[in-house]
Protein backbone atom coordinates (compact mmCIF):
# COMPACT_ATOMS: atom_id res chain seq x y z
CA UNK A 1 0.00 0.00 0.00
CA UNK A 2 1.66 3.07 -0.94
CA UNK A 3 1.72 6.21 1.13
CA UNK A 4 -0.17 9.08 0.44
CA UNK A 5 1.94 12.33 0.31
CA UNK A 6 0.56 13.40 3.43
CA UNK A 7 1.49 10.12 5.34
CA UNK A 8 5.13 10.87 3.94
CA UNK A 9 5.03 14.29 5.24
CA UNK A 10 3.67 13.23 8.86
CA UNK A 11 6.55 10.85 8.78
CA UNK A 12 8.87 12.76 8.35
CA UNK A 13 7.39 15.31 10.77
CA UNK A 14 7.55 12.33 13.07
CA UNK A 15 11.02 11.24 12.62
CA UNK A 16 12.40 14.70 13.33
CA UNK A 17 10.84 15.04 16.46
CA UNK A 18 11.90 12.25 17.66
CA UNK A 19 14.88 12.73 16.79
CA UNK A 20 14.93 16.08 18.66
CA UNK A 21 13.51 14.40 21.76
CA UNK A 22 16.42 11.42 21.36
CA UNK A 23 19.48 14.18 22.29
CA UNK A 24 20.67 14.25 25.64
CA UNK A 25 19.91 17.03 27.79
CA UNK A 26 23.49 17.01 28.32
CA UNK A 27 23.58 19.15 25.32
CA UNK A 28 21.28 21.04 26.81
CA UNK A 29 22.90 21.61 30.07
CA UNK A 30 25.74 22.55 28.05
CA UNK A 31 24.58 25.17 26.08
CA UNK A 32 22.68 25.97 29.49
CA UNK A 33 26.35 26.93 30.90
CA UNK A 34 27.77 28.00 27.67
CA UNK A 35 25.48 30.81 28.17
CA UNK A 36 25.66 31.23 31.97
CA UNK A 37 29.56 32.68 32.19
CA UNK A 38 28.55 34.83 29.26
CA UNK A 39 25.38 36.35 31.64
CA UNK A 40 27.55 36.68 34.24
CA UNK A 41 29.99 38.14 32.75
CA UNK A 42 27.77 40.62 31.11
CA UNK A 43 26.69 41.37 35.10
CA UNK A 44 30.14 42.06 36.19
CA UNK A 45 30.59 44.56 33.74
CA UNK A 46 26.81 45.85 34.74
CA UNK A 47 27.83 46.25 38.12
CA UNK A 48 31.53 47.10 38.64
CA UNK A 49 31.02 51.02 37.97
CA UNK A 50 28.93 50.84 41.18
CA UNK A 51 32.03 49.20 42.81
CA UNK A 52 34.63 51.59 41.94
CA UNK A 53 32.35 54.42 43.61
CA UNK A 54 32.17 52.55 47.27
CA UNK A 55 28.67 52.28 46.84
CA UNK A 56 27.71 51.81 50.52
CA UNK A 57 25.97 48.14 51.53
CA UNK A 58 23.06 50.01 52.70
CA UNK A 59 22.97 51.61 49.34
CA UNK A 60 23.03 47.97 47.53
CA UNK A 61 20.66 46.27 50.14
CA UNK A 62 18.46 49.00 49.11
CA UNK A 63 19.25 48.29 45.54
CA UNK A 64 18.52 44.27 46.33
CA UNK A 65 22.13 43.62 46.16
CA UNK A 66 24.63 41.39 48.86
CA UNK A 67 27.62 41.87 49.94
CA UNK A 68 30.09 38.84 49.75
CA UNK A 69 31.16 37.76 53.57
CA UNK A 70 34.56 36.38 52.50
CA UNK A 71 35.47 37.18 49.59
CA UNK A 72 36.71 40.88 50.57
CA UNK A 73 39.94 40.85 48.22
CA UNK A 74 37.17 40.65 45.40
CA UNK A 75 37.38 43.60 43.97
CA UNK A 76 33.79 42.70 42.59
CA UNK A 77 32.16 42.41 45.87
CA UNK A 78 29.10 42.29 44.81
CA UNK A 79 27.80 39.19 43.73
CA UNK A 80 24.85 39.32 41.32
CA UNK A 81 22.06 37.36 41.62
CA UNK A 82 21.03 34.76 39.40
CA UNK A 83 19.66 36.46 36.98
CA UNK A 84 15.81 35.97 37.35
CA UNK A 85 14.26 34.02 34.79
CA UNK A 86 13.40 37.04 32.67
CA UNK A 87 16.85 36.18 32.05
CA UNK A 88 16.84 33.12 31.17
CA UNK A 89 13.72 33.79 29.30
CA UNK A 90 15.38 36.61 27.37
CA UNK A 91 17.96 33.46 26.13
CA UNK A 92 15.57 30.97 26.07
CA UNK A 93 16.18 27.93 24.49
CA UNK A 94 14.03 25.92 22.43
CA UNK A 95 14.03 22.96 24.64
CA UNK A 96 12.93 24.81 27.59
CA UNK A 97 9.32 24.71 26.89
CA UNK A 98 8.86 21.41 25.03
CA UNK A 99 6.62 19.10 26.21
CA UNK A 100 7.14 15.90 27.23
CA UNK A 101 8.02 13.01 24.88
CA UNK A 102 4.51 11.23 25.35
CA UNK A 103 2.20 14.55 25.22
CA UNK A 104 4.85 14.43 21.78
CA UNK A 105 4.03 11.51 20.46
CA UNK A 106 0.20 11.94 21.38
CA UNK A 107 -0.06 14.76 19.66
CA UNK A 108 2.26 13.30 16.86
CA UNK A 109 0.09 10.46 16.38
CA UNK A 110 -2.91 12.75 15.83
CA UNK A 111 -1.17 14.34 13.13
CA UNK A 112 -2.67 12.85 10.47
CA UNK A 113 -6.58 14.34 11.28
CA UNK A 114 -4.87 17.63 12.71
CA UNK A 115 -2.68 18.15 9.34
CA UNK A 116 -5.75 17.44 7.26
CA UNK A 117 -8.09 18.92 9.94
CA UNK A 118 -5.87 21.86 9.91
CA UNK A 119 -5.27 21.32 6.21
CA UNK A 120 -9.08 21.84 5.74
CA UNK A 121 -9.32 24.08 8.38
CA UNK A 122 -6.44 26.08 6.86
CA UNK A 123 -8.10 25.72 3.64
CA UNK A 124 -11.77 26.70 4.62
CA UNK A 125 -9.85 29.81 6.58
CA UNK A 126 -8.00 30.82 3.88
CA UNK A 127 -11.23 30.68 1.61
CA UNK A 128 -13.55 32.23 4.10
CA UNK A 129 -10.45 34.60 4.65
CA UNK A 130 -10.03 34.92 0.84
CA UNK A 131 -13.69 35.58 0.24
CA UNK A 132 -14.00 37.87 3.39
CA UNK A 133 -10.90 39.21 2.13
CA UNK A 134 -12.65 39.59 -1.43
CA UNK A 135 -15.67 40.30 0.02
CA UNK A 136 -13.91 42.98 2.26
CA UNK A 137 -12.10 44.51 -0.86
CA UNK A 138 -14.67 44.49 -2.99
CA UNK A 139 -16.99 46.28 -0.63
CA UNK A 140 -14.11 48.69 0.09
CA UNK A 141 -13.30 48.64 -3.16
CA UNK A 142 -17.34 49.11 -4.26
CA UNK A 143 -17.58 51.57 -1.30
CA UNK A 144 -14.16 53.59 -1.85
CA UNK A 145 -15.39 53.72 -6.05
CA UNK A 146 -18.91 54.57 -4.88
CA UNK A 147 -17.40 56.87 -2.61
CA UNK A 148 -15.35 58.27 -5.35
CA UNK A 149 -17.70 58.17 -7.78
CA UNK A 150 -20.21 59.85 -5.24
CA UNK A 151 -17.33 62.57 -4.75
CA UNK A 152 -16.59 62.64 -8.86
CA UNK A 153 -20.40 62.83 -9.32
CA UNK A 154 -20.72 65.70 -6.39
CA UNK A 155 -18.44 67.67 -7.74
CA UNK A 156 -19.69 67.06 -11.31
CA UNK A 157 -22.95 67.38 -9.97
CA UNK A 158 -21.73 70.49 -7.98
CA UNK A 159 -20.25 71.67 -11.51
CA UNK A 160 -23.29 70.81 -13.29
CA UNK A 161 -25.19 72.95 -10.84
CA UNK A 162 -23.13 76.31 -10.60
CA UNK A 163 -23.38 75.84 -14.54
CA UNK A 164 -27.09 75.07 -14.39
CA UNK A 165 -27.24 77.91 -11.72
CA UNK A 166 -25.50 80.30 -14.08
CA UNK A 167 -27.37 79.13 -16.94
CA UNK A 168 -30.82 79.18 -15.17
CA UNK A 169 -29.54 82.28 -13.92
CA UNK A 170 -29.33 83.78 -16.97
CA UNK A 171 -32.39 82.32 -18.22
CA UNK A 172 -34.03 83.22 -15.56
CA UNK A 173 -32.95 86.96 -15.94
CA UNK A 174 -33.84 86.14 -19.84
CA UNK A 175 -37.30 85.07 -18.79
CA UNK A 176 -37.47 87.88 -16.14
CA UNK A 177 -36.71 90.22 -19.34
CA UNK A 178 -39.15 88.62 -21.51
CA UNK A 179 -41.97 87.52 -19.57
CA UNK A 180 -44.45 85.34 -21.31
CA UNK A 181 -48.53 85.94 -20.93
CA UNK A 182 -50.17 82.95 -19.21
CA UNK A 183 -54.13 83.85 -19.26
CA UNK A 184 -54.85 81.40 -16.83
CA UNK A 185 -52.02 83.00 -14.39
CA UNK A 186 -53.65 86.43 -14.77
CA UNK A 187 -53.71 88.99 -12.10
CA UNK A 188 -54.82 92.29 -11.62
CA UNK A 189 -52.28 94.94 -10.44
CA UNK A 190 -51.30 94.85 -7.03
CA UNK A 191 -50.54 98.45 -5.96
CA UNK A 192 -51.05 100.28 -3.28
CA UNK A 193 -54.08 101.73 -1.38
CA UNK A 194 -52.56 104.83 -3.73
CA UNK A 195 -50.39 104.96 -6.38
CA UNK A 196 -49.05 107.22 -8.67
CA UNK A 197 -50.54 107.13 -12.13
CA UNK A 198 -48.86 108.38 -15.81
CA UNK A 199 -51.42 109.61 -18.01
CA UNK A 200 -50.66 110.28 -21.81
CA UNK A 201 -52.37 110.26 -25.15
CA UNK A 202 -51.71 108.09 -28.49
CA UNK A 203 -53.63 109.24 -31.07
CA UNK A 204 -56.39 111.10 -29.39
CA UNK A 205 -56.88 108.54 -26.73
CA UNK A 206 -56.15 108.23 -23.24
CA UNK A 207 -54.56 106.10 -21.73
CA UNK A 208 -53.14 105.60 -17.88
CA UNK A 209 -50.01 103.53 -16.44
CA UNK A 210 -48.62 102.93 -13.02
CA UNK A 211 -45.61 104.59 -12.53
CA UNK A 212 -44.00 101.56 -10.95
CA UNK A 213 -44.21 99.67 -13.94
CA UNK A 214 -42.56 102.28 -16.32
CA UNK A 215 -39.09 101.95 -17.76
CA UNK A 216 -39.03 105.76 -18.86
CA UNK A 217 -39.76 108.06 -21.81
CA UNK A 218 -38.23 108.66 -24.51
CA UNK A 219 -37.36 110.62 -27.45
CA UNK A 220 -36.27 109.51 -30.81
CA UNK A 221 -35.45 110.97 -34.38
CA UNK A 222 -35.38 107.23 -36.13
CA UNK A 223 -37.26 104.52 -35.69
CA UNK A 224 -35.58 101.46 -38.12
CA UNK A 225 -38.76 99.74 -39.38
CA UNK A 226 -38.25 95.72 -39.54
CA UNK A 227 -40.11 94.03 -43.03
CA UNK A 228 -42.41 91.11 -42.60
CA UNK A 229 -44.12 92.36 -38.91
CA UNK A 230 -47.54 93.18 -38.28
CA UNK A 231 -48.85 96.73 -38.23
CA UNK A 232 -48.69 97.69 -35.08
CA UNK A 233 -45.04 96.79 -34.94
CA UNK A 234 -43.64 100.40 -35.66
CA UNK A 235 -39.92 99.42 -35.36
CA UNK A 236 -37.20 99.26 -33.50
CA UNK A 237 -34.79 102.05 -31.75
CA UNK A 238 -31.69 101.47 -30.00
CA UNK A 239 -31.30 103.15 -26.28
CA UNK A 240 -28.21 103.14 -24.65
CA UNK A 241 -27.41 99.49 -26.25
CA UNK A 242 -30.91 98.07 -26.41
CA UNK A 243 -32.72 97.56 -29.04
CA UNK A 244 -36.42 98.28 -27.70
CA UNK A 245 -39.24 97.51 -29.74
CA UNK A 246 -41.80 100.44 -30.69
CA UNK A 247 -45.48 99.43 -30.63
CA UNK A 248 -48.20 101.94 -32.50
CA UNK A 249 -50.45 101.92 -29.14
CA UNK A 250 -53.90 103.09 -30.34
CA UNK A 251 -53.32 100.55 -33.16
CA UNK A 252 -52.49 97.50 -31.11
CA UNK A 253 -55.37 98.10 -29.30
CA UNK A 254 -57.87 98.90 -32.01
CA UNK A 255 -56.39 97.13 -35.40
CA UNK A 256 -59.32 99.43 -37.57
CA UNK A 257 -57.52 102.83 -36.08
CA UNK A 258 -56.02 104.44 -39.00
CA UNK A 259 -52.99 104.10 -40.23
CA UNK A 260 -50.72 107.47 -39.02
CA UNK A 261 -48.45 109.09 -41.37
CA UNK A 262 -46.16 110.56 -38.58
CA UNK A 263 -44.29 109.15 -36.21
CA UNK A 264 -45.54 109.06 -32.11
CA UNK A 265 -42.46 111.64 -30.45
CA UNK A 266 -42.14 109.84 -27.30
CA UNK A 267 -41.85 106.31 -26.45
CA UNK A 268 -42.35 105.00 -23.19
CA UNK A 269 -40.68 101.81 -22.19
CA UNK A 270 -42.30 99.14 -20.37
CA UNK A 271 -40.52 98.26 -17.18
CA UNK A 272 -36.93 96.47 -17.56
CA UNK A 273 -38.86 95.02 -21.15
CA UNK A 274 -37.67 95.56 -24.61
CA UNK A 275 -40.94 97.29 -25.36
CA UNK A 276 -41.97 100.45 -25.52
CA UNK A 277 -45.45 102.07 -26.37
CA UNK A 278 -45.92 105.43 -28.97
CA UNK A 279 -47.41 108.64 -27.19
CA UNK A 280 -47.97 111.68 -28.56
CA UNK A 281 -48.67 113.78 -25.66
CA UNK A 282 -47.76 113.43 -22.05
CA UNK A 283 -50.02 114.45 -19.52
CA UNK A 284 -48.50 113.91 -16.24
CA UNK A 285 -48.75 111.53 -13.23
CA UNK A 286 -51.25 111.88 -10.75
CA UNK A 287 -51.66 109.89 -7.47
CA UNK A 288 -54.72 108.03 -7.80
CA UNK A 289 -56.58 105.64 -4.82
CA UNK A 290 -57.72 102.20 -5.74
CA UNK A 291 -60.49 103.18 -5.23
CA UNK A 292 -60.59 105.63 -8.34
CA UNK A 293 -60.15 102.90 -10.50
CA UNK A 294 -63.36 99.66 -11.40
CA UNK A 295 -60.58 97.07 -11.85
CA UNK A 296 -61.37 94.14 -13.84
CA UNK A 297 -61.77 90.37 -12.24
CA UNK A 298 -61.20 88.38 -15.38
CA UNK A 299 -58.84 88.74 -18.40
CA UNK A 300 -61.20 88.39 -20.84
CA UNK A 301 -60.51 89.31 -24.17
CA UNK A 302 -58.30 92.34 -22.64
CA UNK A 303 -55.95 91.32 -19.99
CA UNK A 304 -53.20 94.01 -20.93
CA UNK A 305 -56.51 96.22 -19.36
CA UNK A 306 -56.26 96.36 -15.83
CA UNK A 307 -59.39 98.65 -15.54
CA UNK A 308 -60.36 102.17 -16.17
CA UNK A 309 -59.64 105.29 -14.22
CA UNK A 310 -63.33 106.79 -13.04
CA UNK A 311 -62.67 110.48 -13.01
CA UNK A 312 -60.55 109.96 -16.07
CA UNK A 313 -62.51 107.90 -18.21
CA UNK A 314 -59.66 106.02 -19.37
CA UNK A 315 -57.87 102.80 -19.81
CA UNK A 316 -55.43 101.55 -16.93
CA UNK A 317 -52.57 99.62 -18.82
CA UNK A 318 -51.99 96.23 -17.46
CA UNK A 319 -48.21 96.25 -18.24
CA UNK A 320 -46.57 92.79 -17.13
CA UNK A 321 -49.55 91.02 -19.45
CA UNK A 322 -48.89 93.78 -22.18
CA UNK A 323 -45.41 92.77 -22.05
CA UNK A 324 -46.50 89.14 -21.88
CA UNK A 325 -48.40 89.57 -25.03
CA UNK A 326 -45.89 91.57 -26.54
CA UNK A 327 -43.38 88.92 -26.10
CA UNK A 328 -45.57 86.44 -27.62
CA UNK A 329 -46.22 88.84 -30.89
CA UNK A 330 -49.73 88.89 -29.97
CA UNK A 331 -51.60 91.83 -31.33
CA UNK A 332 -55.61 92.17 -30.82
CA UNK A 333 -56.37 89.29 -33.57
CA UNK A 334 -54.52 86.89 -31.60
CA UNK A 335 -55.81 87.20 -28.39
CA UNK A 336 -59.28 87.26 -29.86
CA UNK A 337 -58.12 84.30 -31.42
CA UNK A 338 -56.05 82.54 -28.44
CA UNK A 339 -58.18 83.92 -25.38
CA UNK A 340 -60.87 85.43 -26.27
CA UNK A 341 -62.90 82.80 -27.38
CA UNK A 342 -62.16 81.06 -23.82
CA UNK A 343 -63.09 83.97 -21.51
CA UNK B 1 -10.83 88.15 -51.21
CA UNK B 2 -11.08 85.02 -49.08
CA UNK B 3 -8.43 86.43 -46.73
CA UNK B 4 -9.58 89.90 -46.67
CA UNK B 5 -12.88 87.86 -45.45
CA UNK B 6 -11.00 85.77 -42.82
CA UNK B 7 -13.52 86.13 -39.65
CA UNK B 8 -11.20 87.23 -36.33
CA UNK B 9 -12.15 87.34 -32.96
CA UNK B 10 -12.94 90.22 -31.49
CA UNK B 11 -14.47 91.86 -28.07
CA UNK B 12 -18.12 92.78 -28.02
CA UNK B 13 -19.22 96.98 -26.98
CA UNK B 14 -20.60 95.45 -24.07
CA UNK B 15 -17.18 93.33 -23.50
CA UNK B 16 -18.60 90.00 -25.27
CA UNK B 17 -16.27 88.22 -26.75
CA UNK B 18 -17.55 86.87 -30.78
CA UNK B 19 -16.66 86.83 -33.98
CA UNK B 20 -15.39 89.59 -36.11
CA UNK B 21 -17.54 89.47 -39.34
CA UNK B 22 -17.88 91.16 -42.38
CA UNK B 23 -21.17 92.68 -44.01
CA UNK B 24 -21.93 94.59 -47.52
CA UNK B 25 -24.40 97.00 -46.35
CA UNK B 26 -27.03 98.70 -49.06
CA UNK B 27 -30.22 100.54 -48.87
CA UNK B 28 -33.97 99.70 -49.61
CA UNK B 29 -36.12 101.70 -49.01
CA UNK B 30 -34.78 103.85 -45.98
CA UNK B 31 -33.39 101.43 -43.98
CA UNK B 32 -30.06 99.77 -44.29
CA UNK B 33 -28.94 95.87 -44.78
CA UNK B 34 -26.39 93.56 -44.73
CA UNK B 35 -25.71 90.51 -46.27
CA UNK B 36 -22.70 88.32 -45.23
CA UNK B 37 -19.45 90.10 -47.63
CA UNK B 38 -18.67 85.74 -48.04
CA UNK B 39 -22.00 86.01 -50.03
CA UNK B 40 -21.18 88.61 -52.77
CA UNK B 41 -19.87 88.04 -56.15
CA UNK B 42 -19.97 91.67 -57.27
CA UNK B 43 -21.78 94.34 -57.32
CA UNK B 44 -23.56 95.78 -60.87
CA UNK B 45 -24.64 98.64 -61.93
CA UNK B 46 -28.17 98.62 -63.15
CA UNK B 47 -28.45 97.07 -66.46
CA UNK B 48 -31.63 96.19 -68.68
CA UNK B 49 -33.14 93.40 -66.83
CA UNK B 50 -35.19 90.75 -69.30
CA UNK B 51 -38.43 89.51 -67.87
CA UNK B 52 -38.98 86.00 -68.35
CA UNK B 53 -43.19 85.08 -68.95
CA UNK B 54 -44.61 83.40 -66.40
CA UNK B 55 -41.82 83.44 -63.99
CA UNK B 56 -42.85 84.30 -60.35
CA UNK B 57 -43.90 88.06 -59.29
CA UNK B 58 -41.02 88.29 -56.93
CA UNK B 59 -38.66 87.42 -60.00
CA UNK B 60 -37.45 90.68 -62.24
CA UNK B 61 -35.95 88.51 -65.21
CA UNK B 62 -32.89 87.43 -66.26
CA UNK B 63 -29.60 89.28 -67.26
CA UNK B 64 -26.62 88.30 -69.09
CA UNK B 65 -23.74 88.26 -67.24
CA UNK B 66 -20.66 87.27 -69.15
CA UNK B 67 -22.17 84.61 -70.94
CA UNK B 68 -23.72 83.31 -67.95
CA UNK B 69 -27.93 83.49 -67.19
CA UNK B 70 -28.43 85.09 -63.88
CA UNK B 71 -31.96 85.88 -62.91
CA UNK B 72 -32.53 89.18 -60.69
CA UNK B 73 -34.82 89.14 -57.79
CA UNK B 74 -36.71 92.51 -57.08
CA UNK B 75 -36.00 92.07 -53.60
CA UNK B 76 -38.53 95.23 -52.68
CA UNK B 77 -41.37 93.02 -53.45
CA UNK B 78 -39.75 90.04 -51.45
CA UNK B 79 -39.30 92.42 -48.68
CA UNK B 80 -43.44 93.41 -48.61
CA UNK B 81 -41.51 97.29 -49.46
CA UNK B 82 -43.28 99.73 -52.04
CA UNK B 83 -41.73 99.80 -55.60
CA UNK B 84 -39.40 102.54 -55.79
CA UNK B 85 -37.73 103.87 -59.56
CA UNK B 86 -34.90 102.91 -60.63
CA UNK B 87 -31.89 105.69 -60.45
CA UNK B 88 -28.30 106.13 -60.67
CA UNK B 89 -27.80 104.45 -57.58
CA UNK B 90 -29.55 101.23 -58.38
CA UNK B 91 -27.37 98.18 -58.35
CA UNK B 92 -27.75 94.32 -58.98
CA UNK B 93 -25.96 92.25 -56.07
CA UNK B 94 -24.72 88.97 -57.43
CA UNK B 95 -24.89 86.81 -54.85
CA UNK B 96 -24.02 83.12 -54.37
CA UNK B 97 -25.98 81.46 -51.74
CA UNK B 98 -26.21 77.99 -50.57
CA UNK B 99 -28.37 76.70 -53.63
CA UNK B 100 -27.13 79.07 -56.57
CA UNK B 101 -25.94 82.17 -57.66
CA UNK B 102 -28.80 84.76 -58.19
CA UNK B 103 -29.02 88.86 -58.12
CA UNK B 104 -30.99 90.99 -56.22
CA UNK B 105 -31.97 94.58 -56.85
CA UNK B 106 -31.11 97.24 -54.23
CA UNK B 107 -31.43 101.14 -54.10
CA UNK B 108 -27.75 101.46 -53.63
CA UNK B 109 -24.72 99.53 -52.02
CA UNK B 110 -22.82 100.95 -49.62
CA UNK B 111 -20.00 99.50 -47.71
CA UNK B 112 -17.84 96.82 -46.24
CA UNK B 113 -18.25 97.03 -42.33
CA UNK B 114 -17.25 94.86 -39.90
CA UNK B 115 -19.43 93.68 -36.97
CA UNK B 116 -19.06 91.52 -33.87
CA UNK B 117 -21.69 88.30 -33.64
CA UNK B 118 -21.49 90.00 -30.12
CA UNK B 119 -23.05 93.10 -31.08
CA UNK B 120 -25.44 91.49 -33.16
CA UNK B 121 -29.06 91.29 -32.02
CA UNK B 122 -32.04 89.27 -32.28
CA UNK B 123 -35.52 90.60 -33.74
CA UNK B 124 -38.51 89.91 -31.88
CA UNK B 125 -40.51 86.84 -32.84
CA UNK B 126 -43.65 89.05 -33.74
CA UNK B 127 -46.03 88.16 -37.15
CA UNK B 128 -46.45 85.47 -39.21
CA UNK B 129 -44.94 87.23 -42.19
CA UNK B 130 -42.47 84.29 -43.90
CA UNK B 131 -40.30 87.73 -44.72
CA UNK B 132 -39.53 88.14 -41.20
CA UNK B 133 -37.61 85.39 -41.34
CA UNK B 134 -35.12 86.91 -43.57
CA UNK B 135 -33.68 89.17 -40.70
CA UNK B 136 -31.01 87.60 -38.88
CA UNK B 137 -30.38 90.46 -36.60
CA UNK B 138 -29.81 93.81 -36.11
CA UNK B 139 -26.76 95.73 -34.97
CA UNK B 140 -26.15 99.49 -34.02
CA UNK B 141 -23.80 101.11 -36.53
CA UNK B 142 -23.19 104.76 -35.96
CA UNK B 143 -25.93 105.64 -34.29
CA UNK B 144 -28.31 103.51 -36.98
CA UNK B 145 -29.23 100.22 -36.92
CA UNK B 146 -27.74 97.77 -39.79
CA UNK B 147 -30.83 94.89 -40.76
CA UNK B 148 -28.64 91.83 -41.55
CA UNK B 149 -30.35 89.75 -43.78
CA UNK B 150 -29.76 85.88 -44.06
CA UNK B 151 -29.73 85.30 -47.79
CA UNK B 152 -29.71 81.55 -47.65
CA UNK B 153 -33.36 81.99 -46.37
CA UNK B 154 -34.37 84.54 -49.07
CA UNK B 155 -36.63 81.94 -51.20
CA UNK B 156 -37.79 78.62 -49.56
CA UNK B 157 -36.95 75.58 -51.10
CA UNK B 158 -39.50 75.49 -54.14
CA UNK B 159 -38.82 78.82 -54.69
CA UNK B 160 -34.69 78.07 -55.54
CA UNK B 161 -35.99 75.02 -57.19
CA UNK B 162 -38.33 77.41 -59.04
CA UNK B 163 -35.76 80.15 -60.19
CA UNK B 164 -33.57 77.49 -61.23
CA UNK B 165 -35.80 76.13 -63.46
CA UNK B 166 -36.08 79.47 -64.81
Amino acid sequence: MSLSHQDKEAQTLLSYFKQMLSEDDRDIAAATQAVTPALMEREDKAVAPIAEDQVKTSDLAKAGLHQEQDSADNAYTVQPQPLPEATAAGYSLPTKDRPDTQSLEQLLSSIDSAVKTDTDTQQLTAVQTETQTAVETAVNTETALKTETAVQTENVVQHSQVQEQDNLSAQQEQAAMQPRFDPVAWRNLDTLEEFQTLFFMAQGVRFAVPLIDLGGIFEYDKLTTLFGKPQWYLGMIDIRGYKINVVDTLRWVNPAAAVRDEKYPYIISLGQSLWALGCDELEGNRTIARSAVKWRQTPGSRPWLAGIVKDERCALLHVPALIGLFNKGMGQDEIIREIGTKA
Amino acid sequence: MANENAITAATGADGKDGELRRWVTFQLDKEMYGVNVMQVREVLRYTDIAPVPGAPAYVLGIINLRGNVVTVIDTRMRFGLATADITDSTRIMIIESDKQVIGILVDSVAEVVDLNTADIDETPNVGTEESAKFICGVCNRENELLILIDLNKLLSEEEWQEVANL
